[in-house]
Order: C-alpha cells, then structure tokens, then sequence
C-alpha cells in the first residue's frame, strides 16, 4: 500500500525513504496513505489525492526540512576573529581575553586561518 | 631477545617512577596526510603490537592528540630508547570544509571536521609548546617541501631547541623526491620511507636510538 503526494498524485512504494525530503517531482511535502483497494481512486474518480484526503478524512502525512541548525553563539566559536565579508568583523571577545591563539574564521562556518606562531608563543 | 628487551623495559619503568624521571616524548608533526597516523601505527604495531588512531585518505583524520606510552625501540647495535610517541592533527594555517566536501563529505560533516581540524591544530601546538622533547617531522615526499608552514614549523621547533627528525614519507609512490625534502631542511637529518609499506623503517628506528637520547 502505497504514498501518494497530494500535490501532483505521483505514487511512492510502501516504506520507500524518498519521500522523507519531499516529492521529488513537484517538491510536495504532504502525502496520503491509500488503501490498495483506493489505490486509483483519484484517476477513477478524477479527483485529487487533496481531495481524497478531505473526503476520506484520513491523515495526511507531512515531512517537514531539519530544522536548520542553529549558529554557534559567538562565545562558543572557536575562532577569535570572524571576517564576515571584506571589512566586517566579529570579534571574539572572550576567546581573545583568555588566549594569545588567533584563529581567523572566514566567512560562515567551517573555514579558518589558523595563526600558528601566535600558537607557538610560551604564555607569560 | 624479546623477553630481555621486556625485562629491560620493566626495569627502566621501574626506575623511572622511582626516580620520578620524565619518559622522553617523542611527537610526530607534519602537515595533514603527510602519514602521520600511519608511521605512529607501525612503530606501535612494531614494539607494543597494539595500534593508535585510524587512517584515512580524507585530511585531518586525527583531530585529537594521542598519546601512546612507554615504547621501548632498541637498534642493531643494542642501544635502545624508550619514549612515548605521540601522533598530533597535522598543522596547516588553512581549513577549508569545502576541501573536505571533494572527498565526498556531506556539507554539515565537512563544517564539524573543519572545525575540529582547527581545534586539533591548536591542541598539537599546545602539546609542543608544553610537553615534546623531540619531533619527528613528517613529509609527503611528493609534496613541495618549501611551503611556508613547514619553514615556520621547523623554525618553531628549532627555536624551542628541540631534536628534529625529518621522515620523508610516500617513497612507495612514483614521484616521491626525498632529495627535494633534503634539500630543503639540510640542517637535520633526514629519513626516507614509506610508512604505509614498511619500508626503510629499520633506518628510522637505528636513527631515533641513535638522536633522541
């Protein structure tokens, strides 16, 4: 008994994972559950897999994206300083209270310029 | 043999917590897939039969410090060391996920490992300015050894006075040049081998009993 997407009617195997981000055809997100014997309702009684779903009032499933994860507060960043585009910074107060280390972030996450000398440094 | 090396070992332990004296550590730094994790398995493998890290071709596979105690190596000639090696995140002044994202990571993984990467280098420098008494400094012997962060990381650890063993590493592979990485730190003494085969392994370890002393 298959999944049916409600925004254009494309049919997914019973258990099949595709669905989990979305129709791959149209980008719906919500799907019914139809009985095999009302497999091809929707074609037979030229109606919509949304309208099915009213009329039978049965459950609509609907995947929902990750919710983003949220940005790493500025005090947990590992970088000191945070070139956010050419001439705008954050800085790293805290980080750069505590440590010599500089750490370049560049841009969003997950790109850094690392500063070994200032790493190398014996701490007074 | 092997027992009187164990007992020679057991020995020295001995006489190391009883006299408080520091075992010598010994760090294997480079820059990232220079083969670090791989030489640290094999002298581990080599001396103890046990193991320290996984390996991998995507850089920055180590991200944390580790540490394996109590390694006793002993030359041809009898004389032997023992020491704790210590396999550190390779250092380089750029991490870019997107590096990562080539080798098939997906987006958020390559982000994490981005950034442990960075933590990783800053833990490795923590480790040689605190606790290393001598470095093996590796090389990809195909690389160009003339990059600015290896000049600055031999200059660091020859400021702090401490011995330098530079491996060049991946002579199993075609292009490897261990004259070019000679050539361009010819103030210490340098191996060549290939830590993934095994080759040429005995020579590093008659030069580590014979330098790191």
């Amino acid at each position: 008994m298959p999944h049916k997407c409600t925004q254009c009617g494309r049919e997914f195997k019973d258990g099949s994972t595709k669905i989990l981000k979305g129709c791959p055809s149209c980008g719906g997100k919500k799907f019914l559950y139809v009985r095999e014997a009302g497999r091809h309702d929707d074609v037979l009684e030229e109606k919509s897999i949304e309208e099915i779903a009213r009329d039978t009032g049965e459950d609509v499933l609907e995947v929902r994206e990750d919710r983003k994860r949220e940005e790493i507060e500025v005090f947990e960043r590992i970088e000191s300083i945070r070139i956010l585009a050419p001439g705008s910074y954050e800085l790293n107060i805290e980080k750069l209270a505590r440590s010599d280390e500089v750490v370049v972030g560049l841009e969003k996450e997950g790109r850094y310029m690392v500063d070994i000398l200032s790493m190398a440094r014996k701490r007074k | 043999m092997n027992l009187l090396v164990r007992t020679k070992q057991k020995i020295s332990q001995f006489f190391n917590v009883f006299f408080g004296k520091r075992v010598c550590r010994i760090g294997i730094y480079g820059p990232p897939n220079a083969g670090k994790t791989t030489l640290a398995n094999r002298i581990v493998r080599d001396w103890t039969g046990d193991a320290v890290g996984p390996v991998s071709e995507v850089p920055h596979e180590t991200r944390r410090v580790r540490r394996k105690q109590d390694i006793t190596i002993t030359g041809k000639n009898g004389s032997s060391i023992t020491f704790d090696i210590v396999d550190t995140p390779g250092v380089t002044t750029k991490i870019d996920y997107k590096e990562f994202i080539e080798y098939g990571l997906e987006k958020e993984e390559a982000v994490k490992r981005a950034r442990e990467a960075t933590e990783g280098v800053a833990e490795a420098m923590h480790w040689l300015r605190e606790d290393i008494d001598g470095v093996i400094y590796m090389l990809d012997a195909t690389q160009d050894p003339f990059q600015q962060v290896n000049i600055m990381m031999v200059g660091i650890i020859e400021s702090r006075k401490l011995p330098i063993l530079i491996v060049a590493n991946k002579n199993d592979l075609p292009d490897a040049s261990p004259a070019r990485i000679k050539s361009a730190f010819p103030q210490h003494p340098m191996v060549a081998i290939s830590s993934l085969e095994g080759t040429n392994v005995d020579e590093l370890y008659e030069k580590m009993t014979a330098y790191f002393r």
